[in-house]
C-alpha cells in the first residue's frame, strides 16, 4: 500500500502559501518530513489527518481517496499532533477507554483490554486513575502515543513528537515507531536532521511550501559523495568565506568555527574532504532553493 | 514605567474595534432607553417608574437609566477586566512580562489603570446616547425637560464610577488569580444575582436596609432613598450622598480596593510550572520509566463502525461531556448559588403577604429564582461545550478520531441537555425542602413533573440548542456570549416596542398561570403548541449546528461551508427538510388560531380602540338618557367550551321631565373583528326605531326611537350577546372563561349611554393616542354630577331577575337570592331574583365548588371554595361575623339574608364586595397568618372585613359620581381597621398603619397624573385605601370612635337605598364635622382638603430616676409639616398641631402615651413615667402621614 500526494496546494486566507503543487509517495516503513519552521510540514500532516481541507491535489492510500473519504482516512489513522492536551479532570483511562470507543472499539472487554495493555506498555498503567491535568510533560506524550495507536492504524502521523521529550525518552520512542513501523506508513515531521537519520527509510526535505527532495536517505546523500569539504576559519572569516564559497553551514565545534562548503572538486587552501551526512544534505538543499 | 504601561494599553485598546463596538452599544442602549421612554415610537414605550410626569431626563430617570444600562455592561467590564492580564495568559506571553524590567506594581498597576480607563470611556457612552436623544425632534417630546449637566453626571459620580471600580477590581484579581477567565464571568452572575436577592428583600419591609447594603450595585440603596420621591422631587433633585447609600458605596469601595490589595499581594511574577496542589499529586514513579525499550505488541481489537456503534459513542461522549461539566467547580458554585437564592426565596416569600407553600407557588417562585442561574449557565457551558477542545488543544486528537461529526457535536448538546435535567431536580429539590420545612406535606408530585420536566425542561433544552447554535456559528465564544446576552435583553425589549408575536420571539412562549381550579386551563394549549413550534425549530438549528460544526483546523467561512455541503447527506437533509417542514405547520396552525380564529392586536392597537371610541361618541355623554330599572336575563354559560350566551332585557324609564327619542348603548367587551360568536348580536327595543349608529368595531349604537318616550314612560330593550372563544391568542387569553370558575361581569351586556370607564386614563398615553390629558371628575361641587353615582352612568337601584345555566356540576352565582335551581337538558340552572333593588354591579361565578356554611343570627354564611383551600375558612366565617356584627352596631342593619364569599382563579387577584356577594380570588384563598409573628397581619381577615363592610359602603349608601367617590373604599377600609383593632387588639393597629403609609408614600411616589387631595380623589387606590383607612383611623383617634360612629350612622341612616342626588365627600365630611371638637377641626383642613405631610422626629430624649422611684424624661421633639401640590412639590408650613408623644418601656408596652398641641418647629416635653424608659418619641402609631416614619423613636439616654 502506497500513499499517493498529487500536486496538493493550500493558500491559507491571509495570503500564506502553505503548500504548492506537492507531491510524494510514500510506503510502508518511517518517512520522514524534514523541513525549518513554517516550511509546511504540519499543513501536510493536517491535511492527512482530515483536519483541514486542500485547495487543489489528490492524495490517495491505495483506493483510499483520502481528501474526500475522511471517515475512511480516520479509521486508519494515528495521530499526534505536534501541540496537544487532555481533558485536565478526566482520569488517564477513562479518557483512553473514550478514545477506544470513539475509534469504533464498542465491545467492552476488547476495549478494556487493548487500553490496559497500552497503558502497561506507555507505563502510564499505574497512573491510569489520575486525572489528566495532573501529567507531567513525557506523562502527557506517552498518553498521546498511546491513544495513537488505538485501533491498529495503518497510517500514523505523528508531528514533531520529540520536542518536549528528554534524550532518554527520545530514544525509546524512536525505538518505539522503529517497532511498529514494519507494516504500517509511519509520517514523522521534524526539524531535526538526525530524527530522521536515525529512523527513516525514506524522506522528504521541504520549504516554503514545496518538496525540495524525496527518496531514500542514503541515494540522495550520494549526490554529494566527495562534494563536501569542511576546514577551521576565524569567526570573522565566514562573511568572506560566505562570499566565496557555496557554504553548507558554519557551525561552532570545540569553540571554533568549522565551515562546510560545497564544491565539485577541491576548493583547495586548508579544506578537507569530509563523508556528506543529512544535515550537508538539508543545509545545501535548503540554502539552494 | 507604569505610564508607559498604561498609554501603551490604552493606545492598543483605542486601536482595538471591540473598544468601538461596547463603545457604540452602550451608546446605543443610552440613545433607545431614552427615545423610548420619551415616547418616540407609537407603538410602544418602556419606562422605569419614570413615566407620567417625571421628565426622561431629570435625574431621577437619567439615574435610573444610566444605572440599569451599566448593570448590563458588567459582562463589558468582565471582558475588559479580565483580558487585562488574561491576555497575556493566553498568548503565552507572561514570561515576557515578568522578566521585564518592571515592577509588580507598574505592571499591575498600568495594566489595572488602562482597563478601568478602557471602561469609563465607553460607559460614558451611555449617558451621551441619553443626551443626545434628548436632542432629536420625536413627534412627542413631553416627556423631555431642560438638559442638567448635574444630572447627567450623578449617575456615574455615584454608582457607575464606583461600580466600576469594584467590578474591574474583582474580576482583575479574579483573572489574576486564576488565570482563566471563566471565574470572572461566573462572578459576574454572582454579581447580578446578589443585585436580585436584594431586589427581591427590599420588596420585603423589615429587610429593607440590610437587603440595600448587600446590593453590590447600589441600586436598591438608591430606590430606598427615592421611593417616597414626590415627581416633582424626581424632577428636580439630586440624589443625596446619605445614609445607606453612603454606606453602600463606601463598603462596596472597600470591598473593590481590599479585593485588588490582596490580588496584588498575592500575585508574583513568576510563571509556575504548575499549581502546588496538582504537583504535590504528580507521581513519583515517573523518574525516566517513560516508554519501555521493547517494540509495542499492538493488541487486535474487533471494530466497529455500525449505527449501534455509533450510538454508543454518541452516550460514551455524553457521558464524558457530562462529567466534565458537572465536575468543574464553577458549575457547583452557580449552581449551589442558585439553591441557595431559590430557598432563601422560597422560604422568605415573594412579598409582604405570607401565603401557603402551594405547589404552584413553589414553581412560580423558583422559576423566578433559578431561571436567571439556568439562563447563565446555558450561556456559559454553551461556550465551554463547544470550545472545551480547543481550549484544552485535545481538539486534534479528537477530530481526527473515525466517529461521526454528528457525534461530536450531539454529545455536546447531549451534555448540554443532561445538565438541564441537574437543573430542574434542583428546583424541585428546592421546592420540597421549602414546603416541608414549612411544614406543608401535601406534596402535589405530578404537578412538580408537569412543569419542570415538561414545561421547563423543554424551555431549557429550546434555548440549549440556540445557545450552542450561536456559538458555532459565530465561532468566538465571548462574542457569542455577548450575542446572548443581547438575544436576552431583546427578548425583553421587544415587547415594549410592540413586537410582541411570538411567532418569531424564538424560545418564547407566553406566560400561563397555573391555578388549583383549573389546572393550566386555557393556557395549556397555547404553551403546548408554542413549545412543539420552538421544539422543531431547536431541532433545525441543531442540525444546522451540526453541519456548521467545526472540526479540524481550518475555520475559515468558505471551508465551512464546503464541509457543510458534504456533511449534508440524506439523513441531515432529510430531517432538516422535515424540520422545515413541520415547522411552517405548526406555525401556521399557531398563526390561523392567534391570527385568524383570534385576532392578533397590540396594546397599542387595543388602546387605539377605546381612544377611537373616545373621540367619536365622547360628545354623547352628556345626552340625556332613559335610565335603567329592571334587567330580566338568561345567561346560558357552556364553561366547556368557554362560552356564554347572554339575552335578556332592560327596562329603560324617562326620569327627565322631557321626552327623550335617542338612545345610545354601549358595548365594553369588544374583539377586534366583532363576529357571529364573539358581541354583540341584535339589539331591539319595544317599537320601532332608527339605527343612527352602528359601529360593532367600537362598541357604540344610537338608535332613535319611532315614538319619543314620555316622562315617566319606559321602553324595554332587548339584546342577545353571545362570547364564544375560539382557539388561542398570541397572549392574554380571556381568562374570565375557565372551565372552572367563569367570571361574567356586567360589562358582557349592554349599557346605557356612553360608558366614561371605556376612556383611557394614563396621560401619557393619552397623548399618544391623540386625546387630552385625563378629563377630571366632576368636584364633589358640582350638583349636577350628582344625579349619576360612582358605578355607572344612568342607572340607579335596578331590579334584578336573572337565571343561570351551566355545567351540570357547577354551581352559579348572582347577587340575589336563590329562588330555585333545578336540572334540565344536561345543564343546571339558577333562578336569582333581587331581594330589594341593588345597583347595576355584578358579576357572575360558576365553578365546582364545596360549600362551607355557617349563620350570624338570621344571615345564612356560605364560603365557596375549591377543595383544599380550607387554610382561612374558619378566619373568612370569623371575619364575615366580626364584620357584620359591628358594622349592624354601629351602622345600622345588613340588608340581605344571605352573605357569600365565592372563590374565584387566581388569574386576577382581587376581592370584590358585590351585593351579599363577595367573589375572593384564589390567591387570597392561600394567604398565611403567621400568629407568632408581631408584624404579621391577618390578610383574609383583613379582607373579608373589608369587603363586608363594603355592604354598608357602596350597597347601601352610594356615592355621587364626582371626585371623592372612592371615599366608600376609604370607609370600608376604616370599617376593616375598627373590625381589626377589636379582633386583634390595639397593637395591631402599628403594622397595619404602617403598611398603609408605607403604600401611600410609595403611589404617590409613583402618581403618574396628578395627586389629589382625600376628599376630591379620582382613581388612586393609594389614596383612598391607604391614605384613607390611615386618615380615617387617625380621626376617630383623635375625635373619638364614638362621635365618628355616631356621624357615619348618621350619614347611613341620611342616604341608604337613596337615589339622585348621591353624596359626595363634602356631605359625609360635614357629618363628621358636626361630632368634631373646635381644637380638631384643623384635621378636616389638613387630612381632607389638601395634601399634608410631615416630618416628625425627637432631637433628644434623656430621663433621671426621681426619688419617688418615678423617672422625669425629658424629650424634645422636632415637628415639620409641608403642604404638597399635585405634582409633589412640597413647602413647609406652620405646625399648630395635636400629636401624640410616646414613651415605651423596654418591652414596647407604653409608658406614656398622649396628644399633645405643637405649635413649634421644636418642643421640649418633661415628662414623668412609671417604669424605666426605653424608647420616647413622636406619634410612634403612625398616626400622621410622616415621611419618614422610621426616626420617630429614639432611645432614651440616662442623663
Amino acid at each position: 500500500m502506497e500513499l499517493a500526494i498529487d500536486g496538493l496546494s493550500k493558500r491559507y486566507p491571509n495570503g500564506t502559501q502553505a503548500l504548492q503543487d506537492v507531491s510524494l509517495r510514500i510506503s510502508a516503513g518511517m518517512f520522514g518530513l524534514l523541513g525549518p519552521n513554517g516550511a509546511g510540514k504540519s499543513t501536510i500532516m493536517r491535511t492527512l489527518a482530515t483536519l483541514q481541507e486542500a485547495d487543489s491535489g489528490t492524495a490517495r492510500l491505495g483506493d483510499l481517496d483520502i481528501l474526500r473519504d475522511k471517515d475512511g482516512v480516520r479509521r486508519i489513522l494515528g495521530y499526534l499532533p505536534q501541540e496537544f492536551g487532555l481533558y485536565p479532570r478526566e482520569p488517564a483511562e477513562d479518557l483512553l477507554d473514550h478514545f477506544a470507543s470513539l475509534k469504533g472499539i464498542t465491545r467492552r472487554d476488547e476495549r478494556r483490554g487493548v487500553v490496559t495493555s497500552l497503558l502497561q506498555q506507555t507505563n502510564l498503567y499505574e497512573h491510569r486513575r489520575k486525572a489528566l491535568g495532573t501529567f507531567s510533560g513525557g506523562m502527557k506524550q506517552r498518553f498521546g502515543i498511546a491513544q495513537a495507536l488505538l485501533g491498529n492504524p495503518k497510517v500514523i502521523i505523528v508531528d514533531e513528537p520529540t520536542a518536549g521529550l528528554d534524550p532518554e525518552e527520545r530514544v525509546r520512542f524512536h525505538n518505539l515507531l522503529a517497532g511498529i513501523s514494519e507494516n504500517v506508513i509511519v509520517i514523522l515531521s521534524t526539524h531535526i536532521v538526525s530524527d530522521v537519520s536515525d529512523l527513516c527509510g525514506s524522506m522528504a526535505i521541504i520549504n516554503n511550501g514545496r518538496v525540495l527532495l524525496s527518496g531514500a536517505p542514503s541515494s540522495l546523500l550520494s549526490v554529494l559523495d566527495g562534494k563536501v569539504w569542511k576546514r577551521v576559519i576565524a569567526s570573522a572569516e565566514s562573511a568572506a568565506y560566505n562570499e566565496r564559497y557555496r557554504v553548507i553551514s558554519t557551525r561552532l565545534s570545540s569553540g571554533r568555527t568549522v565551515v562546510r562548503v560545497l564544491s565539485d572538486g577541491s576548493p583547495g587552501d586548508g579544506f578537507d574532504p569530509v563523508t556528506p551526512d543529512l544535515e550537508d544534505l538539508y543545509f545545501a538543499t535548503i540554502k539552494a532553493n | 514605567m507604569l505610564g508607559t504601561i498604561y498609554w501603551y494599553e490604552l493606545r492598543r485598546a483605542l486601536r482595538s474595534p471591540a473598544f468601538y463596538i461596547y463603545f457604540a452599544i452602550l451608546f446605543g442602549m443610552g440613545f433607545l432607553f431614552v427615545a423610548l421612554a420619551s415616547g418616540a415610537f407609537k407603538g410602544g414605550v418602556l419606562d422605569f417608574g419614570t413615566g407620567g410626569k417625571v421628565m426622561v431626563n431629570s435625574p431621577y430617570s437619567l439615574n435610573t437609566i444610566v444605572d440599569i444600562i451599566s448593570l448590563f455592561g458588567i459582562v463589558i467590564v468582565t471582558a475588559i477586566a479580565g483580558q487585562a492580564t488574561y491576555q497575556d495568559v493566553q498568548s503565552d506571553s507572561t514570561s515576557f512580562f515578568y522578566t521585564a524590567p518592571i515592577s509588580k506594581f507598574d505592571y499591575l498597576g498600568g495594566r489595572f489603570l488602562a482597563a478601568f480607563a478602557q471602561l469609563v470611556l465607553i460607559f460614558v457612552g451611555i449617558g451621551l446616547g441619553a443626551w443626545i436623544a434628548t436632542h432629536v425632534s420625536w413627534p412627542d417630546r413631553s416627556h423631555i425637560g431642560p438638559n442638567h449637566l448635574l444630572a447627567y453626571l450623578q449617575p456615574y459620580l455615584l454608582i457607575v464610577l464606583p461600580n466600576l471600580l469594584l467590578d474591574t477590581s474583582i474580576f482583575f484579581a479574579l483573572t489574576l488569580w486564576t488565570k482563566r477567565m471563566l471565574p470572572s464571568y461566573v462572578a459576574s452572575v454572582l454579581g447580578i444575582v446578589g443585585y436580585q436577592v436584594a431586589l427581591e428583600l427590599t420588596s420585603n419591609l423589615s429587610y429593607n436596609k440590610v437587603a440595600a447594603l448587600f446590593d453590590p450595585f447600589g441600586l436598591n440603596a438608591t430606590q430606598i432613598l427615592t421611593q417616597y420621591w414626590t415627581p416633582f422631587q424626581r424632577n428636580t433633585l439630586l440624589l443625596p450622598l446619605t445614609g445607606v447609600l453612603l454606606w453602600n458605596r463606601l463598603i462596596w469601595m472597600a470591598v473593590g480596593i481590599v479585593v485588588l490589595a490582596i490580588a496584588y499581594w498575592r500575585f508574583s511574577m513568576s510563571v509556575p510550572a504548575q499549581r502546588r496542589t496538582r504537583l504535590r499529586k504528580v507521581p513519583q514513579a515517573d523518574n525516566g520509566a517513560g516508554l519501555r525499550a521493547a517494540p509495542l505488541a499492538l493488541l487486535t481489537a474487533h471494530r466497529d463502525f455500525s449505527a449501534r456503534a455509533t450510538v454508543a459513542q454518541l452516550f460514551s461522549g455524553i457521558r464524558l461531556q457530562f462529567k466534565e461539566t458537572v465536575r468543574s467547580i464553577f458549575f457547583i458554585v452557580v449552581v449551589l448559588a442558585g439553591v441557595a437564592m431559590t430557598l432563601l426565596l422560597l422560604l422568605n416569600g415573594h412579598s409582604d403577604v405570607p401565603v401557603y407553600p402551594l405547589t404552584y407557588i413553589m414553581l412560580e417562585w423558583g422559576r423566578d429564582a433559578f431561571g436567571i442561574f439556568a439562563l447563565a449557565i446555558i450561556t456559559f457551558y454553551a461556550g465551554e461545550l463547544v470550545w472545551r477542545e480547543r481550549d484544552a488543544k485535545v481538539d486534534q486528537l479528537i477530530d481526527s478520531q473515525p466517529v461521526s461529526t454528528w457525534v461530536l457535536f450531539g454529545s455536546k448538546f447531549g451534555a448540554l441537555l443532561l445538565v438541564q435535567i441537574v437543573l430542574v431536580a434542583v428546583v424541585f429539590a428546592s421546592g420540597i425542602v421549602a414546603q416541608v420545612s414549612q411544614g406543608y406535606y401535601r406534596f402535589e408530585l405530578g404537578q412538580y413533573v408537569h412543569e419542570l420536566a415538561i414545561n421547563r425542561l423543554i424551555g431549557f433544552w429550546i434555548l440549549c440548542s440556540f445557545a450552542l447554535w450561536i456559538q458555532v456559528l459565530i465561532n468566538q465564544r465571548f462574542l457569542g456570549y455577548f450575542v446572548m446576552v443581547v438575544y436576552f435583553v431583546a427578548s425583553l425589549a421587544l415587547p415594549p416596542l410592540g413586537l410582541d408575536d411570538y411567532l418569531y420571539r424564538f424560545g418564547q412562549t407566553p406566560p400561563y398561570t397555573y391555578s388549583d381550579l383549573n389546572g393550566y386551563g386555557i393556557f395549556a394549549a397555547p404553551l403546548a403548541w408554542f413549545h412543539l413550534y420552538w421544539a422543531i425549530a431547536a431541532i433545525g438549528l441543531a442540525m444546522v449546528t451540526g453541519l456548521l460544526w467545526v472540526r479540524g483546523t481550518d475555520g475559515g467561512w468558505r471551508t465551512r461551508l464546503r464541509i457543510a455541503r458534504v456533511r449534508l447527506s440524506t439523513g441531515p437533509r432529510v430531517a432538516l427538510a422535515a424540520s422545515a417542514v413541520l415547522f411552517v405547520a405548526v406555525g401556521s396552525f399557531i398563526y390561523y388560531n392567534t391570527h385568524v380564529l383570534n385576532a392578533y392586536v397590540s396594546k397599542y392597537d387595543q388602546d387605539e380602540v377605546r381612544a377611537q371610541y373616545e373621540k367619536l361618541y365622547r360628545h354623547y355623554e352628556s345626552l340625556p338618557e332613559p335610565r335603567l330599572t329592571d334587567v330580566i336575563a338568561r345567561f346560558d354559560i357552556v364553561p366547556e367550551r368557554r362560552a356564554v350566551t347572554i339575552s335578556g332585557s332592560m327596562r329603560l324609564r324617562n326620569e327627565t321631565r322631557k321626552p327623550l327619542d335617542e338612545v345610545a348603548v354601549s358595548m365594553t367587551v369588544l374583539a377586534a373583528h366583532p363576529s357571529k360568536t364573539f358581541g354583540l348580536q341584535s339589539l331591539s327595543f319595544d317599537g320601532s326605531t332608527q339605527a343612527l349608529v352602528s359601529d360593532p368595531a367600537h362598541g357604540f349604537y344610537l338608535y332613535r326611537l319611532a315614538r319619543a318616550l314620555l316622562a315617566g314612560h319606559s321602553t324595554i330593550l332587548h339584546y342577545l350577546a353571545k362570547y364564544e372563544h375560539s382557539g388561542f391568542p398570541n397572549s392574554d387569553p380571556d381568562t374570565n372563561f375557565a372551565e372552572n370558575g367563569t367570571f361574567i361581569t356586567g360589562a358582557y351586556s349592554p349599557r346605557i349611554g356612553y360608558w366614561p370607564d371605556m376612556q383611557l386614563t394614563d396621560d401619557s398615553t393619552r397623548r399618544r393616542h391623540g386625546l387630552p390629558n385625563v378629563y377630571r371628575m366632576a368636584p364633589p361641587e358640582d350638583a349636577a354630577a350628582r344625579k349619576n353615582n360612582a358605578l355607572g352612568p344612568n342607572s340607579d337601584w335596578v331590579n334584578f331577575h336573572v337565571t343561570v345555566s351551566t355545567a351540570p356540576d357547577q354551581v352559579a352565582l348572582f347577587p340575589g337570592a336563590l329562588a330555585r335551581t333545578w336540572l334540565q337538558n344536561g345543564r343546571r340552572y339558577f333562578e336569582y331574583k333581587t331581594e330589594s333593588p341593588i345597583m347595576n354591579f355584578y358579576s357572575i361565578v360558576s365553578g365546582r365548588y364545596a360549600v362551607r356554611r355557617d349563620h350570624w343570627k338570621n344571615v345564612g354564611l356560605s364560603i365557596y371554595y375549591h377543595p383544599g383551600h380550607e387554610f382561612n375558612l374558619d378566619t373568612m366565617m370569623n371575619g364575615m361575623k366580626r364584620a357584620l356584627a359591628f358594622c349592624t352596631a354601629e351602622y345600622g342593619p345588613y340588608q340581605f339574608k344571605e352573605l357569600r364569599i365565592v372563590e374565584f382563579p387566581r388569574y386576577q387577584s382581587f376581592a370584590e364586595s358585590l351585593p351579599a356577594t363577595i367573589p375572593y380570588s384564589e390567591s387570597l384563598f392561600i394567604n398565611r397568618y403567621n400568629r407568632s409573628d408581631p408584624q404579621a397581619i391577618d390578610e383574609a381577615f383583613y379582607v373579608t372585613a373589608h369587603e363586608v363592610g363594603h355592604q354598608w359602603w357602596g350597597h347601601q349608601v352610594v356615592t355621587a359620581n364626582t371626585a371623592g367617590a372612592a371615599i366608600i373604599e376609604t370607609l370600608a377600609q376604616y370599617t376593616a381597621l375598627r373590625v381589626m383593632k377589636r379582633a386583634y387588639g390595639v397593637a395591631s393597629m402599628k403594622n397595619f398603619l404602617r403598611h398603609e403609609l408605607n403604600s401611600y408614600l410609595d403611589g404617590r411616589g409613583l402618581e403618574r397624573n396628578e395627586e389629589d387631595p382625600l376628599f376630591r380623589v379620582e382613581r388612586q387606590g393609594y389614596i383612598y385605601y391607604s391614605k384613607g383607612g390611615q386618615v380615617m383611623y387617625t380621626l376617630a383617634e383623635y375625635v373619638g370612635e364614638k362621635r365618628i360612629d355616631t356621624a357615619l350612622a348618621a350619614f347611613v341612616r341620611r342616604y341608604k337605598f337613596k337615589g339622585a342626588p348621591y353624596p359626595t365627600t363634602l356631605e359625609l365630611m360635614a357629618y363628621l364635622e358636626k361630632v368634631t371638637p373646635p381644637q380638631y377641626a384643623y384635621l378636616y383642613d389638613d387630612l381632607f382638603r389638601h395634601i399634608t405631610i410631615y416630618d416628625n422626629r425627637p432631637l433628644a430624649a434623656t430621663y433621671v430616676k426621681r426619688p419617688d422611684g418615678k423617672y422625669a424624661v425629658t424629650l424634645t421633639v422636632q415637628a415639620q409639616k409641608y403642604r404638597a401640590d399635585g405634582k409633589g412639590e412640597e413647602h413647609p408650613v406652620p405646625v399648630n398641631d395635636w400629636m401624640y408623644i410616646g414613651v415605651q418601656d423596654r418591652d414596647g408596652f407604653f409608658l406614656y402615651l398622649r396628644n399633645q398641641k405643637i405649635a413649634s418647629e421644636k418642643t421640649t416635653f418633661d415628662l414623668v413615667v412609671n417604669g424605666v424608659p426605653a424608647w420616647a418619641g413622636v406619634d410612634p402609631i403612625d398616626m400622621l402621614l410622616d415621611r419618614n416614619p422610621d426616626d420617630n423613636m429614639m432611645s432614651v439616654s440616662r442623663r
